[in-house]
């Protein structure tokens, strides 16, 4: 791979697999993210997209395959890596006895960055995020969506490359979440490449400029919107998955059936 | 192709971890509550109102009269007393059982029918006292007239005598004195050294114990764990900023219930009007308090880690409870056991975990300090608390204990698709050396007990050397780079041997210089060294002793110091670093303070010639003739004549001696010249 690869395609996934015991969590997955796009990993409860970005994050190491962030390993560079990605969840929650600020500058301190950035950072963010309103309050009095915002500050603080992103909206109303959402595609165009797992096929259809499919730990489709409807011959993106997950489960059906009659 | 990742933590970080680890915990209430208002609040004003009320309350029924029944047939002489007493007052009730149960009176005397017959035939009479136990004024009435039976008692002994013509004495032909040659001052310590550990060791459990759960199960079940680890922090600076905060809880509650105890303990002493009471301290010398607050300190540092290092395993905070509440009980076991008279501290029970702090404690305070044996139970505690935070750090790079239950079993599971390292990491290097360290002293000191030069090859070869190996072997190590199998340049080995004929004796002298100086050798130590290592007379005997103490400890230490254990600092650590540890960490494996810094500059000598050369075999060389020229060395000079004693004599050897060494050195030194580094 090239540089100029890399610096295209700032997330990288070869023939990633996973077992948990006998399971296949995640089995041969491949994709790439480029700066300014954002990927959308779809798939129902238990198909894989956690495990998948916890391999893209360093949390967890793959079976097999390869992941680079930024032309780094995520098995070898664990700390360069850990440099360029901002890594956030939907159920991750703040230290209660903390305020948002001290929060922020706490994950500065330990992304090594000096104060005064960090703190021109926490500004910069706090206008953005809209969350000046309660940026010295505890965290233990936060709702839901005030804590989301802060949890997402605390992900680009350091102004990574790559944000990995596992549900972020997930518990959040309405509001919130068209909030977020649209914060997100202001940071796409600022030329991150943004890696966002979701249930929510509305979600998809509205951020991701591409998609993939996941199933049962299997890359079912990848690609752009329009491509993904045109295979499957769907109308939605909520029929053309359940299409794609019926194909599956009817090949994989006859696959056993064929090998029992041998 | 990847690097190592890096592991040394930097200050910056581990101050961020642990200020923020710091002001959670102090705002969270429960920690508050424990670390003040328990100590400073609570515990006096619990002691304080409850020895007010018991001190009113023996007042009350001291003051209180009491009523007392005579059976028929008391003889006068106990009676009139009984009368006289204007705390006690006469009843006559109808019956005196049934007034007694009732609470009319509170205690009845009756005597046998016959008591006046047997009292004039010098016979033994019985008073019986019915009183009731659970009434305290009944109780306190009984004493009151146990006071005039001893004195009647007395007054019809000496009627006895005297109408026998007899005097006193003649009924006590022995009394016994006792002159205890304790000082006051140990004796109220040893009674002080029975709670005192039991306490210390409650305090700070307790105060460490929320913040030990909250650092590790509560950042998992809140899943902030997971934002800590995917950013670009090493897990040692994680366990080490935890570890402080959960430290720095355990000193201040530790300090506060001592503080309040003191108060406490002076309240009472004011309030009691004693003035100048002796707590029998004044005579514990500053070196004693010393190794007292130090003892305590350890104790701190120690469980701290093992509080945290347990949690740590846990999920969730209820899991974590669940894990330490059986450390509570481990802990205090020991420090039981070690009030057990006849228990003290030894070669074996110095290395049992807390159990030799505890008698650590009780040797300070009953027979004053003995620096060697604290020295080993510093030593043992810091090795366990540096095993357990190594063994913590390590869980912080176990993704099924971030992201999921794991247990015990993620400690030994291995990375997935770990590159092998060439070389050990010095994290490894310091595990395996306290494994050994631990090995040796269970294991090697035991057997070294029963049969000195069967339990020295033991140690050496079997305790020593095997593990190491298998250590490499496991991890899959290069062999030649991890022991520094290189081809030696050949003025290093000579220069090693130069050294090797001379370096001991400028150390020794200087090393006893020191000694003399400020740390007096007990006599015993040399007596035993001495003793051990005097080689003897026949041939086989020599070759024999150069054997075991000379060509093991050369080629199984070094394997182990100039090997694996230098070989995890190389790359990772500047050479003086490197050299200036394992050194360090050799001499505190000969496991005495005396033979310190004799050890520890040997080391620096063989570490420096190692890195340096990159090859082993100067320093097995050097660690050999060093060995065997000291042993040899009364042989030696007895062959050339020489006595020994002569103070010109010394100073000549001294000087010789070091002469030599400055051109082993030189030649060392310039060995590597002109050579490819690696």
């Amino acid at each position: 791979m090239t540089n100029r690869d890399t610096l295209q395609h700032p997330v990288e996934a070869r023939g990633l697999v996973r077992h948990y015991g006998e399971l296949r969590a995640v089995d041969d997955v491949s994709f790439s993210v480029a700066a300014g796009e954002v990927f959308g990993l779809l798939g129902p409860n238990g198909a894989g997209k956690t495990t998948t970005l916890r391999m893209l994050s360093t949390l967890i190491e793959p079976d097999e395959g390869t992941a680079t962030i930024c032309g780094l390993d995520t098995t070898g560079d664990v700390e360069g890596v850990r440099r360029r990605i901002g890594y956030q969840t939907g159920d991750t929650k703040l230290y209660e006895r903390l305020t948002p600020v001290e929060f922020l500058r706490y994950f500065g301190a330990l992304h090594d960055m000096e104060r005064s950035l960090v703190d021109q950072r926490i500004e910069e963010l706090t206008q953005l995020l809209g969350f000046g309103e309660y940026k010295d309050r505890h965290c233990s009095t936060l709702s839901t969506g005030q804590s989301q915002r802060v949890s997402l500050a605390r992900a680009l603080l350091h102004d990574p490359d790559v944000l990995i992103l596992d549900e972020p909206t997930s518990g959040l109303d309405i509001i919130s979440s068209q909030f977020i959402l649209d914060f997100l595609v202001e940071e796409k165009a600022r030329g991150k490449a943004i890696l966002y797992s979701t249930h929510i096929m509305s979600e998809a259809e509205l951020l991701c400029d591409r998609l993939g499919l996941l199933y049962k730990g299997r890359l079912l489709h990848v690609g752009p919107f329009d491509e993904v409807l045109a295979a499957t011959g769907q109308r939605s993106l909520t029929r053309a998955f359940l299409h794609a997950i019926a194909e599956f489960d009817e090949g994989a059906a006859r696959l056993t059936e064929g090998g029992s009659d041998e | 192709m990847s690097e190592p990742r890096p592991t040394r933590p930097r200050a910056r970080v581990v101050r961020a971890i642990y200020g923020k680890e710091v002001r959670e915990t102090l705002r969270d209430r429960r920690t508050l509550f424990l670390l003040i208002a328990v100590p400073l609040i609570f515990y006096p004003l619990l002691l304080i109102v409850f020895t007010e009320v018991l001190l009113s309350q023996k007042e009350k029924i001291e003051a209180e009269a009491g009523t007392v029944a005579l059976a028929a047939h008391v003889p006068e002489g106990l009676a009139r007393r009984i009368r006289d007493d204007e705390t006690l007052v006469v009843a006559t009730p109808t019956d005196p059982k049934a007034a007694l149960v009732g609470g009319e009176i509170h205690a009845v005397v009756s005597v046998t029918d016959d008591v006046e017959t047997v009292l004039a035939s010098n016979g033994t009479a019985t008073v019986t006292l019915t009183f009731n136990s659970v009434e305290p004024l009944s109780g306190n009435v009984r004493e009151r007239i146990e006071e005039h039976l001893r004195d009647w008692k007395k007054e019809l002994l000496a009627a006895r005598l005297t109408r026998q013509g007899l005097e006193a004495p003649f009924v006590i032909p022995l009394t016994l004195e006792d002159d205890d040659i304790a000082p006051s001052s140990r004796q109220v310590g040893s009674v002080v050294a029975q709670f005192l550990p039991m306490l210390v060791l409650i305090f700070m459990i307790t105060g460490a114990f929320y913040p030990a759960v909250d650092v590790t199960a509560g950042e998992k079940e809140r899943k902030t764990i997971q934002t800590l680890v995917t950013s670009p922090v090493r897990p040692l600076e994680i366990v080490i900023g935890k570890y402080l905060t959960v430290l720095t809880v355990a000193m201040i509650s530790g300090l506060m219930n001592i503080l309040s105890i003191v108060g406490i303990v002076l309240h009472n002493v004011l309030n009691a009007g004693g003035e100048g009471v002796d707590f029998g301290l004044s005579q514990v010398s500053a070196g004693d308090v010393f190794a007292l607050i130090w003892t305590v300190l350890l104790l701190g540092v120690m469980f701290s880690a093992i509080l945290m290092t347990i949690a740590t395993f846990a999920e969730t905070p209820k899991d974590a409870q669940n894990y330490l509440a059986p450390v509570y009980m481990i802990c205090l076991l020991p420090v039981m056991v070690a009030q057990v008279p006849g228990i003290e501290i030894s070669q074996g029970t110095a290395f049992i975990p807390v159990l030799n702090v505890a008698l650590g404690m009780k040797e300070i305070l009953v027979h004053g300090v003995v620096w060697d044996n604290l020295f080993i139970v510093s030593v043992s505690s810091l090795i366990v608390t540096v095993l357990t935070l190594v063994l913590a750090a390590r869980l912080y790079t176990r993704e099924e204990l971030l992201i999921g239950r794991a247990g015990a079993r993620a400690l030994f599971a291995r990375s997935r698709r770990r590159t092998p390292l060439e070389t050990p990491t010095i994290g490894q290097g310091l595990v395996l050396l306290s494994v050994l360290f631990l090995l040796l002293y269970y294991v090697g000191a035991s057997a070294q007990g029963q049969n000195i030069w069967f339990g020295l090859l033991l140690t050496l070869w079997v305790l020593l050397l095997v593990p190491t190996l298998g250590t490499i072997k496991w991890l899959k190590l290069d062999w030649r780079k991890t022991l520094h199998l290189n081809r030696p340049p050949p003025l290093a080995l000579v220069g090693a041997a130069l050294l090797g004929f001379s370096a001991f004796i400028w150390v020794g002298a200087a090393a006893n210089a020191f000694h003399d100086a400020f740390l007096p050798v007990p006599e015993l130590f040399e007596e035993v060294m001495r003793t051990t290592f005097t080689p003897p007379t026949t041939w086989s005997g020599k070759l024999g002793l150069i054997a075991v103490a000379a060509l093991s400890p050369a080629i199984c230490e070094e394997v182990v110091f100039r090997g694996f254990l230098l070989s995890s600092f190389r790359g990772r650590t500047s050479g003086a670093v490197a050299v200036v540890v394992t050194a360090l960490l050799f001499g505190l494996f000969h496991l005495s303070i005396y033979r310190l810094i004799g050890t520890t500059a040997l080391g620096l000598v063989m570490g420096w010639i190692v890195w340096h050369t990159r090859s082993i075999w100067p320093a097995v060389l050097f660690h050999f003739l060093n060995n065997a020229t000291s042993i040899l060395s009364g042989d030696i000079f007895l062959a050339l004549g020489i006595e020994m004693t002569a103070q010109e004599f010394l100073i000549a050897l001294i000087l010789g001696a070091m002469a030599l060494s400055v051109f082993g050195f030189a030649l060392a030194g310039l060995s590597t010249r002109g050579r490819p580094p690696d």
